[in-house]
């Protein structure tokens, strides 16, 4: 074993930054392996600067070696140089704290966190020599799991998983380590474990369930096997200030993206903004106190050594007890120079006090997400935001001293015209002659807006999971016209190829026939799909004809609100009818208040057993 | 008023993959969490004061790293030590803290010890083959720096190694120029000599011990 650390280490020289597969971090957590009875492998399926900035990746393992007998190792997606380097010597996927290879595993877990990962895991499956199908692996080891964002829709990958977990893992995971415990130490059959796994809530076996299709290409039925139950219901946990977090965060070597303490305040999002899946999968909103966060950014920072802690939630400035947290947040933070971080604030309650309260955080640029152009498609969408808030806060943000304002907007979304693409020049224009009708304004400073604009990718659990996704090609067209009509130097228009966007598209919205897809991409080279250096969309392509599968079937038809989707035997809470009726709202450009003015009865609040009434997401503060 | 003190530390095992940036930020952290009173900058953006008169490269172990810093209040050297080193990572040990004797600017050499395998090849006939090596005349590196490629004769650095053989390995031993007029890695030195040998595969680990005045006195 000594042996393998050795082998690794002699390759480092010869691969960019080392530091990626080194190990010995601060706080990560070595175990004897020999005292322990279940290893465990997290992998985050990108590279490791990547993986190492997400929190659900702390949370978990650090909630899973806090189990004496439990070993939670962070596996990460080696670079192409260091893949190359690993299959030429021999050497297998390892676990970066024992630096002994994975392939006998109790447990290979994996976070779902974008489409564009999906040939990563496979790909790191086979680095690890474990076999990528599920029905390959036949003993009670090597339990391929899979959770996150991606799993509410994991057709895609239903032949390489064992289990998929639904919802928030903090108590799930736990309870089915125990229960895997139990047969492993009675030497079970993997089948007797998924079986009864199965019944565990928020656990998904994919083997359990056959979908059958129709002629044409729609899902006719899915058949229930094993005694597993007809629907899976996500996880949630119901009392935040009570919910596992981390005492410590691993503090790594190198620069990663997020190289700070990260404080999640709340989860949930009372908006419903009806583009966005995160707004309704974590359903219902949930808060931690402000006691809670002040103790535990107090712990993370002291136990870390950062000097940067962030609020991280949806819609920071929707937490409700933020002007009770900020003071007392702030005048720890001044005394022991350490600087707070508030991102994804909204526009409509950027208060005069919140802006009193921001002078004392570090000052970058202003980021506002009007999303649309125009107010018909902001209703459309739900963005419930209109232009005069837009300006009174880019006025106020002018004359606090910004001059900087990036918006972001997207592109392709339902009902669009060319006038909403327009909007978004107009917009923009719009802030430019607000800051020079400012009096005040800056001496000798000009002002940038920088437009950057997204395709937007219709994603399931939202109200637009039935829509069409805009074309490539329609795309491209709307792009140029946006900047065509941009006539000043002072507005900046970024924008991404839409070609990753199209194959996100169909895998978010994909059955169980693009599991092929997935492999054969693989088998043809693709990996590190999101990475532009890496992508090849061509190759993808080919799989599909080869395989005889119209992408398009899946991203460019506009589906029924009676057809059976690939997910609707997965149940995060939130009703089908719902969705439907938020879709038929959005036609109409009518727009739906957010949790706190009144209960849209979206079915989230009777997640856990509630009921209706349990969480504060239905009562009006 | 704050002081200046100089820390003495080894770097070593898996901390050899830490490159001088990522050492810098690794010790503020260290230097955080061990709540040590050290100066801050007064600037806008206010840091710990701390500077490395000799940056170590990636991948070499250090067994007398250097670095230096101020403390805005008094405290037990001997206490200090301790403090850091309930927070070092794996492979970083701070040995001592003493105030500066010497300037950074008056380092003039370091010693370092290398340890080479070449793959195929006994310990001892590694050592024979670079004991041969040390009799040739010129062999020549390209040294790559912020401003460009410069050649540089290697054999005036060699030609006084010490050469021993341990295990499967040939230990040298070398003195080379090192600070801010004039520096040199022992691998550029290695690595020429290996291709001049005409060897493909080899494997080498660098030490650095000490770094000295002029005078050869070990800079305290």
């Amino acid at each position: 074993m000594t042996d393998l650390k050795e082998k690794i280490e002699r390759l480092l020289p010869h691969v960019q930054k080392p530091g990626r597969y080194s190990g010995g971090e601060l706080n990560s957590v070595v175990k004897d392996p020999d005292k322990v009875n279940v290893r465990f492998a997290f992998c985050f399926p990108d590279v490791y600067e990547i993986g190492m900035s997400h929190l659900g990746m702390k949370i978990l393992y650090s909630l899973e070696n806090a189990v004496e007998d439990v070993w939670c190792e962070r596996v990460f997606a080696p670079w192409p140089d260091m893949e190359k380097q690993m299959r030429d010597n021999g050497i297998p996927l390892f676990g970066l704290e024992s630096r002994q290879p994975i392939t006998d595993f109790d447990f290979i877990g994996f976070t779902l966190q974008y489409e564009l990962s999906f040939t990563n895991i496979l790909n790191m499956l086979d680095l690890a020599g474990i076999p990528i199908h599920s029905c390959e692996r036949r003993e009670l080891k090597q339990m391929v799991v899979m959770g996150g964002p991606c799993a509410c829709n994991p057709e895609p990958l239903a032949d390489f998983a064992d289990i998929f977990i639904l919802g928030e893992g903090e108590e799930v995971n736990l309870e089915l380590i125990e229960l895997y415990k139990k047969h492993k130490s009675a030497g079970s059959a993997k089948e007797d474990f998924l079986k009864e796994a199965a019944r565990i809530k928020g656990i998904y076996v994919p083997a359990f369930y056959e979908p059958s299709y129709n002629d044409d290409g729609t899902i006719n039925n899915v058949t229930v096997k094993c005694g597993a139950p007809e629907k899976i219901t996500k996880r949630i946990i119901a009392d935040m200030d009570k919910a596992y977090y981390p005492e410590k965060f691993v503090v790594p070597f190198i620069d990663i993206v997020h190289d700070r303490a990260m404080e999640e305040i709340f989860r949930g999002c009372i908006r419903g903004c009806r583009f966005c899946q995160a707004g309704f999968i974590y359903r219902p909103v949930r808060e931690k106190s402000s006691d809670t966060i002040l103790k535990q950014s107090k712990s993370l920072c002291k136990t870390t050594g950062y000097d940067e802690v962030s609020l991280t939630s949806l819609s920071t400035s929707d937490y409700t007890k933020l002007t009770e947290l900020l003071p007392e947040l702030l005048t720890w933070s001044e005394q022991n120079t350490i600087s707070v971080a508030l991102p994804s604030l909204r526009i409509d309650n950027f208060s005069d006090e919140l802006l009193e309260q921001m002078k004392l955080v570090r000052k970058s640029g202003l980021t506002f997400a009007p999303e649309a152009g125009t107010q018909r498609l902001r209703d459309v969408i739900n963005k419930n935001l209109n232009e005069e808030e837009i300006l009174s806060t880019c006025m106020t943000a002018f004359r606090g001293g910004y001059t900087n304002v990036k918006l972001y907007f997207m592109m392709g979304l339902p009902t669009e015209t060319d006038e909403d693409i327009l909007g978004i020049a107009q917009l923009g224009q719009k802030i430019v002659n607000l800051f020079y009708s400012n009096p005040d304004k800056p001496k000798g400073k000009g002002v940038t807006v920088t437009c950057s604009v997204a395709m937007f990718v219709p994603k399931p659990f939202t109200p637009f999971q039935w829509e069409p996704q805009d074309t490539i090609e329609n795309i491209r067209r709307k792009q140029k016209l946006l900047v065509d009509s941009v006539t000043t130097r002072k507005i900046t228009v970024n924008w991404h190829d839409s070609y990753t966007g199209f194959l996100e598209g169909v895998l978010a919205r994909g059955d169980r026939r693009l599991c092929a897809v997935v492999e054969r991409a693989w088998k043809c080279g693709c990996i590190f799909d999101s990475w532009d250096d890496y992508f090849d969309f061509d190759k993808w392509m080919d799989c599909f004809k080869q395989l005889n599968i119209d992408p398009c079937f899946y991203v460019s038809r506009k589906r029924g609100f009676d057809e059976i989707l690939p997910w609707d035997h997965l149940d995060y809470g939130i009703s089908k009818k719902f969705l439907q009726k938020e879709c038929e709202k959005a036609y109409n450009a009518e727009t739906t208040p957010h949790c706190r003015i009144k209960c849209s009865g979206c079915g989230a609040n009777k997640l856990e057993g509630g009921s209706g009434d349990g969480f504060s997401c239905s009562t009006v503060v | 008023m704050a002081f200046p003190v100089r820390l003495w530390f080894k770097k070593y095992g898996a901390a050899r993959f830490i490159s001088h940036l990522d050492l810098n930020r690794t010790m503020l952290r260290a230097i955080r969490r061990a709540d040590i009173p050290v100066w801050y900058t007064e600037g806008f953006n206010k840091h710990p004061y701390i500077a490395f008169p000799c940056p170590l490269s990636i991948f070499y172990c250090g067994e007398n790293e250097i670095m230096d810093f101020k403390l805005e209040t008094g405290v037990p050297f001997a206490e200090l030590v301790s403090r850091f080193n309930e927070q070092m990572p794996e492979g970083i040990e701070v040995l001592r803290i003493a105030v500066p004797k010497a300037k950074p600017t008056s380092i003039k050499y370091a010693d370092y010890t290398v340890r080479l395998e070449l793959i195929g090849k006994t310990g001892e006939q590694a050592a024979a083959l670079f004991k041969e090596a040390r009799k040739k005349d010129e062999i020549f590196a390209v040294k790559k720096t912020k401003k460009g490629e410069k050649k540089i004769e290697v054999m005036q650095y060699f030609r006084n190694a010490g050469i021993e053989s341990s295990d499967n390995c040939a230990v040298i031993k070398m003195v080379l120029p090192c600070g801010t007029s004039e520096n040199l890695n022992p691998s550029l030195i290695i690595d020429a000599i290996v291709a001049d040998l005409g060897e493909t595969e080899s494997f080498s680990l660098y030490t650095r011990h000490n770094c000295y005045l002029e005078d050869m006195t070990v800079f305290m």
